[in-house]
């Protein structure tokens, strides 16, 4: 059985996105007829991976059912754009990863979905290079300290 | 001489006669006393009911049960209570003592905090930031640690381990004086008093160190921190006992939290530290409080607080001390770290 096409693209791509920043994308779906879509999803969301479950949020949620669109033809490309927001930003670190993604999600007969993600970055967030208390200079010093009552 | 109680002397300067280290110490031993003299009391006098006592005999009469339980509660309730009452007025500073007691200003500066962080996701927001108006720089954080429960969990142990074995002692000498000897009571006597004794001695140590220490008070210039940007810090420390080491930390860690089977685990770990102060040797005379500033910047590009349902990352400080001979004292403060241009966007 042929599986459908989405076309699913960040129109105004760059490396990292900033906070603010108006995320600009477009899906389309071919999908033989014999298929019969119900509804096609768009969001955008973050969503964690590593040692712990799964989250998930959702900043943009968008669906279109077949009777919602002109002659029923979910196929036809859809544009969508949101503001990003300040946080979560995209973080990859030692027991945690956070990362963003643009997903579609189309709905086909007898209950069947299939999954299409693309990831972009916001922000991101860097892991840090933990100081070593032994030799980290920068510590103040004990000059500072005075007595009170 | 001049720590010997005077009981005609003149009081000079002070509203004491004598050291006020002293006076706890004595203030909990005597509450300690009290609390364990009617457990044990209590477990001799159940067990007396329960296993000993005949219809004839005097004390079983309902009345003399009933003045007896009483007299126990009573000592249990006086141990219970000057417990916690020495463990509130050492264990907070008498200001922070104050801001517990007035909530409503305090209302009013986290309302304030709300409006400058609802635009901030996955942030955690007012209702996490432990911390009061400060009296030196702008916010006083407050900590959260596991001492008091720690406290709280090797007290509850030592005081059921010590009723257990007074019931077993109870036994084992009732079977003796009848003329047979339980050895395996007797075994099981010997290893629970050993317990209780084990876990009497680091309960005394852990109240006497959280007695000894005294309260942390660190200030704070401003909350929530931005990464990248540099704060103030105040740190004020009494210190009953000679602290072989006093350091601050700023922690950065990951909390994760997964099913294993039927079990849910939570696994953290530390991913970022830097020293922000340490001293060592800090010896601090009676009514005096060590006190030091200390310059802290939150490293650019950081990882900003982070709260979902199985995840997150928690900054703090941290403040480590050691004194020898006495288990280290481990306070935490958490703190908010928001990104730097959430900070723009938001202002």
């Amino acid at each position: 059985m042929r599986r459908p096409v989405v076309r699913l693209r960040i129109c105004n791509s760059k490396s990292a996105y900033q906070p603010g920043d108006v995320l600009e994308c477009e899906c389309s779906v071919s999908a033989p007829e014999e298929m019969k879509l119900q509804a096609v999803e768009t969001s955008v969301i973050w969503l964690t991976e590593g040692k712990g479950e799964e989250d998930l949020g959702v900043h943009f949620f968008d669906r279109r059912n077949k009777d919602d669109v002109r002659d029923g033809d979910l196929g036809t490309m859809y544009r969508f754009k949101t503001q990003l927001p300040n946080s979560p930003l995209t973080y990859d670190g030692k027991m945690i990863k956070v990362h963003w993604v643009v997903r579609a999600c189309v709905f086909y007969e007898r209950g069947k979905e299939l999954r299409f993600d693309q990831a972009f970055c916001l922000g991101p967030a860097k892991l840090l290079e933990t100081k070593s208390a032994a030799n980290d200079s920068s510590a103040n010093t004990v000059e500072e300290q005075r007595w009170g009552a | 001489m001049k720590y010997l109680f005077k009981i005609l002397g003149k009081k000079k300067g002070l509203r004491q006669t004598g050291s006020r280290r002293w006076a706890v110490a004595a203030e909990v031993a005597f509450a300690t006393a009290l609390l364990l003299l009617g457990l044990i009391a209590l477990v001799v006098v159940i067990v007396i009911q329960i296993r000993l006592s005949t219809p004839e005999a005097w004390y079983f009469s309902p009345l003399v049960f009933g003045v007896s339980l009483v007299v126990i509660g009573a000592f249990l309730a006086i141990g219970v209570i000057r417990i916690l009452a020495v463990l509130w007025k050492v264990g907070a500073s008498a200001e922070r003592r104050g801001a517990i007691v007035s909530r409503a200003r305090d209302v009013e500066l986290l309302n304030q905090l709300t409006s400058e962080t609802q635009q901030l996701p996955t942030i955690p927001q007012e209702k996490d930031l432990s911390m009061r108006r400060g009296d030196r720089l702008r916010f006083r954080l407050l900590s959260y640690g596991s001492t008091r429960w720690s406290l709280l969990t090797v007290g509850s142990a030592s005081a059921f381990c010590a009723m257990i074995a007074t019931a077993l002692i109870v036994l084992v000498i009732d079977s003796t004086v009848r003329g047979g000897t339980d050895w395996i009571g007797v075994v099981l006597a010997t290893a629970l008093t050993l317990a209780t004794v084990w876990l009497l001695v680091q309960f005394v140590k852990r109240l006497l160190i959280q007695t000894a220490v005294g309260p942390t008070d660190l200030e704070i210039s401003d909350l929530p921190l931005v990464a990248g940007k540099a704060y103030a810090l105040f740190l004020s420390q009494p210190a009953r006992l000679r602290l072989r080491l006093l350091e601050l930390v700023l922690e950065c860690e990951e909390q994760a939290t997964f099913r294993q089977g039927t079990d849910i685990r939570t696994e953290t770990m530390v991913v970022y530290s830097q020293l922000l102060f340490r001293k060592r040797g800090v010896d601090v005379e009676e009514n005096q409080v060590f006190q030091t500033a200390v310059d802290m910047t939150v490293p650019p590009q950081s990882m900003h607080s982070f709260r979902s349902k199985n995840n997150s990352i928690q900054w703090r400080i941290r403040l480590n001390a050691t004194v020898t001979g006495w288990p280290p004292i481990d306070r935490r403060f958490p703190i908010v770290v928001i990104p730097h241009i959430a900070a723009r966007v938001s202002a």
